[in-house]
């Protein structure tokens, strides 16, 4: 019974938002998407009938919205911020902060990526079948997006403040 | 020093992260990790970005509007509609499913065998375990040359699993982690210390056994990969 495939689809949306969040860099834009692309599933006449495809059907809804939602607003696309050296890069300039701020500058192709693999938690197999790529193109998209995002980090002025662990 | 970063060294430094390398070329790497300082520096950034990230993600929720699950017939797209019949229960209920669903939805079947890391930038003979057999991927860690811990290494498993590990010299005094569990050993000069968040205490037992003998030189690697797997048969959820 379809119902019964979307029993899911709740324990997805957090995730869903998350990916919308990143690809949007617009809390309110990403919920309305969100809430669209649950509606829309809902209404299916046709769902997965395994979980692990029930998702990347999901994924692959909330993607298409967003890019061309990413289309119709017609954004500039932003320069990515250099280059950065991996073999001399200062981790401590890594932090919640920093990283959501770096997010933000990204291209949406570099966005997309890392939110599939480090938010949405795909595989590399996975995302190269929800994007129709290659897995080569995935590791690589994925190498250059966090390079990219790193150099963001470095070129940011944001610095985070040590904090201290216990 | 060798500064130029190599592309092929980058796609593979991502994949370990990912936990998405070959068993030969994840033996390799590990092998170079241990002898080369910037390649270590950039296996850490990136595993540390990598936290990062999930730490970001996983915080979304508290913020995260609350959804309608009825399956009305959708408004115009890409105009969406506000949540305005949001229901505080079902943003909970989706807030407390998350703590406890895996980033991926396969159960952890990793092909990957027990290869402990060695980082340049440590102390010679200081490992991180790798605990992919158990469903367990290495998600942080945070390296601190010359501090006490020197490292601490956060696992995560796909049913919201944590563990942490932390290393320091023999005889230094570590800040005590809160945690559900712990195991302590002694290998060469340091002290280790596995913590765990809620897992229950029959599967940690094994996998912390596990994370010992990756420790230890001229450990059977078999034997590891067997208690690694045996604790990835049906196992039960975390609780915590």
């Amino acid at each position: 019974m379809a119902r019964d495939l979307h029993d899911g689809l709740m324990a997805l949306l957090p995730r869903l938002y998350a990916f919308a969040r990143t690809m949007l860099g617009d809390a309110d834009a990403a919920r309305d998407l969100v809430q669209e692309a649950a509606t829309r599933a809902l209404a299916a006449r046709r769902v997965p009938d395994d979980q692990p495809a029930y998702r990347a059907w999901m994924f692959r809804i909330v993607r298409n919205a967003a890019l061309d939602e990413i289309r119709r607003r017609q954004r500039p696309i932003p320069e990515d911020s250099g280059t950065v050296d991996l073999w001399a890069f200062d981790a401590a300039h890594i932090a919640k902060i920093t990283v959501e701020q770096g997010l933000s500058s990204l291209a949406p192709v570099h966005r997309e990526i890392i939110s599939l693999i480090d938010i949405a938690g795909f595989s590399y197999g996975e995302t190269a079948e929800l994007l129709q790529v290659p897995i080569g193109t995935i590791m690589s998209r994925i190498a250059r997006a966090r390079s990219a995002l790193l150099a963001a980090i470095e070129n940011s002025s944001l610095r985070p403040l040590k904090t201290k662990h216990g | 020093m060798d500064s130029e970063p190599k592309n092929d060294d980058l796609l593979l430094l991502n994949a370990l992260v990912d936990g998405e390398l070959a068993l030969a070329d994840c033996a390799a790497l590990a092998a170079r990790l241990s002898s080369e300082r910037d390649l270590a520096r950039a296996y850490a950034a990136l595993a540390q970005l990598k936290a990062s990230i999930g730490e970001s993600a996983s915080t979304l929720p508290a913020d995260m509007p609350a959804f309608s699950l009825s399956p009305k017939e959708p408004s115009v797209w890409p105009r969406a509609t506000a949540a305005a019949t949001a229901i505080a229960a079902l943003l909970a209920l989706a807030f407390l499913v998350l703590q406890d669903l895996p980033f991926d939805s396969d159960p952890a079947a990793p092909a990957e065998g027990p290869t402990a890391i060695t980082l340049a930038s440590l102390p010679a003979g200081t490992s991180v375990p790798r605990l992919d057999t158990a469903g367990l991927k290495l998600v942080g860690l945070a390296i601190e040359p010359g501090n006490v811990p020197l490292f601490t290494a956060t696992y995560r498993g796909p049913h919201g699993c944590r563990l942490d590990l932390r290393a320091w010299p023999f005889g230094a005094v570590a800040p005590v982690l809160s945690g559900t569990d712990r195991h302590t050993w002694t290998s060469g000069d340091l002290v280790y210390e596995l913590v765990a968040h809620g897992m229950p205490k029959s599967r940690f037992a094994i996998i912390a056994g596990a994370a010992e003998l990756q420790t230890r030189v001229g450990s059977d690697h078999d034997r590891i990969d067997r208690r690694l797997r045996e604790a990835n048969i049906a196992p039960p959820p975390c609780l915590g």
